[in-house]
């Protein structure tokens, strides 16, 4: 899932100065499994921001609203009836989320409440770690279901940087080198001729553009002669 | 205008433990600062960071938090989860401009009443000490009825 | 001109030292150490912003080295350069003379003073290496033809220090695939170290250069001793020696090895 983290009160308090109203908007998917944007969040920020404009004298209204992905018109629709009576609206959803916010209510300022900051795994009750780059050329197979591109800081395809010390990055000693972790679990699974082949030159031409992505069963709807 | 500050201490306590402690304070005749207001719950393990919050927003001076001793939780761990929750409450509180020390967490044991009795008075003088709400103060006598319905 | 691989041929044991480009326009300094080092190293390995800290781009400073008669190894990246840069650098390079090139992946963004910087790591280490094999050749990556391909001597280097070693050698082996010309190792803490990499690495054909880094004017002897042991054992085809912690005693490191 996507993993986001609140921003800071105070650049969200300064965000947000100069707008009576603020509609304080969750999302209901990735960000509230993660803590970070779900109904809960958006109620505790919209109380702590209350509470701050109060003690510094601010007249400011903030309310709640979360609706289930912001990632998806159907349920953006649902604030139609009450985003116009907000002067700003702040998201707490991914930055896909907020985009979308954006653009289905583009006469509204919409600010952002989080910073995403990657696709990664619940490691454990309120972890989180990085696990894809979403770079659009899965290795994984090869790679014994570790990515390099993502759990390598240098993206390494051909195997581990001389900076590997008893197994842990030279970028941090806290962090496993990722290409020792794909060495040994394709050793264990005796999968290691995986590694004998020198890895081509990735190809970045479509990850370096925006991504638009049309299912195959839909391509014929979308098509000019459709 | 001036008004004689009776500070509004709110204590979210679970029944097995810290209700207990309080019920036998009073067959004891212990005293302690009337100021608190106390909401019986199951178990501190119910208690969530938004109400807290709503307490402060809702005029209280102080908010204490009381669970069973730590190990001693009939959920378990509802108590430590509460703990833990207290503990963010308070850095929220902190971002916000609120003085966190007037949010706290104890653990009183059932037959602990003069810790209880000590407690209370411990916040009560505490609250005294950070003076009214300042949220309070700008809400008005307005919020503050609200308050006492509320309790 | 004197050339790094020219000494390999010639020489049974080299020894090459490690400098940095300076990090501002003046490069009095370099031309003067370079002066110093005449006759007394085979090589001068010039470091490509080394630690990830900004320097003079290492092609300059390579480029004045070997017009003051030094043979030189140019150290270039992946981390500053996509496969565009890297491309244009080594033409450069080649360009101008500079055949010999060590080709790393580089020290990771976050260890140096500019943290905040963008890693780009298009190509590692090993596709670096081809890509100096198909520039060689005449072309580019694209298998546009080039109007005049250069000349190279292109290295990489080895790790027999890090742990665990299987997987470097793994990755060692790739590199002499990819047409590694010669090898330099990352410092080393004792001669057993390259024993047991060689012992395992199954044979290494190309010169290999042994890593020996001084921690600092007061581990000279250190340095010294394992220099020694490296020349006496036959293992290496040279020493590459380096102090990064101070570059300005590197005159002192020299004496105590006795060059």
């Amino acid at each position: 899932m996507i993993v986001a983290e609140r921003k800071g009160f105070e650049e969200i308090a300064a965000s947000l100065s100069g707008f009576r109203k603020v509609l304080v908007v969750g999302c209901g998917t990735c960000v509230a499994v993660c803590l970070t944007g779900g109904e809960k969040e958006a109620g505790l920020l919209a109380a702590q921001l209350d509470m701050a404009a109060q003690l510094a004298g601010r007249d400011q209204v903030f309310e709640v609203a979360c609706v289930e992905r912001q990632c998806d018109r159907e349920f953006l629709d649902e604030l139609a009836a009450r985003a116009p009576e907000f002067d700003a609206l702040l998201s707490l959803a991914c930055g896909a989320g907020i985009q979308f916010l954006a653009e289905r209510y583009d006469e509204i300022p919409v600010l952002a409440g989080v910073d995403t900051t990657f696709i990664g795994v619940n490691d454990n009750v309120g972890v989180w770690e990085e696990r894809c780059r979403s770079c659009q050329s899965c290795l994984l197979s090869t790679t014994g279901g570790i990515c390099p591109v993502a759990l390598c800081p240098k993206g390494m395809l051909n195997g581990p940087c001389g900076g590997t010390a008893d197994g842990q990055c030279e970028t941090d000693p806290e962090r496993a080198c990722a290409w020792t972790l794909i060495y040994e679990r394709l050793s264990r699974t005796g999968r290691l001729e995986n590694l004998a082949r020198l890895v081509p030159l990735r190809d970045n031409a479509r990850a370096s553009l925006p991504g638009r992505r049309t299912h195959p069963a839909y391509q014929r709807r979308y098509s000019a002669h459709a | 205008m001036n008004q004689r500050y009776d500070p509004k201490v709110l204590a979210l306590i679970c029944t097995y433990c810290t209700y207990t402690a309080a019920d036998m304070a009073g067959s004891m005749r212990l005293q302690y600062p009337s100021n608190v207001r106390v909401i019986k719950l199951l178990c501190t393990g119910k208690v969530d960071v938004l109400y807290l919050l709503e307490a402060f927003r809702s005029g209280a001076d102080a908010v204490m938090v009381s669970g069973c001793e730590i190990g001693d939780c009939h959920f378990l761990e509802g108590n430590l989860r509460a703990k833990e929750r207290v503990a963010h409450a308070r850095t929220l509180l902190a971002e916000v401009g609120l003085e966190p020390d007037r949010l706290e967490m104890f653990h009183i044991g059932a037959s602990d009443a003069p810790k209880w009795a000590q407690t209370v008075d411990m916040m009560t003088r505490r609250a005294l000490e950070l003076g009214p709400n300042p949220l309070r103060l700008r809400a008005g006598a307005e919020q503050t009825k609200e308050l006492e319905v509320r309790t | 001109m004197p050339e790094f691989s020219q000494a390999l041929s010639q020489k049974e044991f080299v020894v090459t030292l490690e400098l940095d480009p300076p990090r501002g326009v003046d490069t009095t300094r370099l031309t003067e150490t370079a002066k110093a080092l005449q006759g007394r190293v085979d090589a001068v390995v010039i470091s490509d912003h080394r630690g990830a800290t900004p320097r003079q781009s290492p092609l300059w400073a390579a480029h004045l080295l070997r017009e003051s008669g030094l043979a030189v190894v140019l150290t270039m990246t992946c981390r500053d350069r996509n496969r565009l840069a890297l491309t244009g650098d080594i033409l450069a390079a080649g360009a101008a003379g500079l055949q010999s090139l060590l080709l790393v992946s580089g020290d990771f963004v976050t260890l140096g003073d500019h943290p905040g910087a963008k890693p780009v790591y298009d190509l590692d280490s090993v596709q670096a290496l081809q890509l100096a094999e198909v520039l060689r050749a005449g072309s580019d990556l694209a298998g546009q033809a080039l109007t005049g391909a250069p000349e190279l001597f292109a290295g990489a280097v080895a790790a027999p220090a890090a742990t665990p070693l299987e997987p470097q050698l793994i990755k060692f082996r790739k590199k002499l695939q990819a047409g590694a010309k010669f090898i330099i190792t990352k410092p080393l803490a004792e001669a057993g170290q390259l024993r047991s990499f060689l012992e395992r690495s199954g044979g290494v054909e190309i010169p290999l250069i042994a890593g020996v880094e001084a921690a600092g004017p007061e581990a000279l002897d250190d340095a010294a001793r394992l220099l020694a042991d490296l020349r006496g054992s036959g293992m290496a085809r040279g020493v590459h020696l380096s102090m990064p912690s101070a570059p300005e005693r590197l005159a002192d490191l020299l004496k105590a090895c006795g060059l």
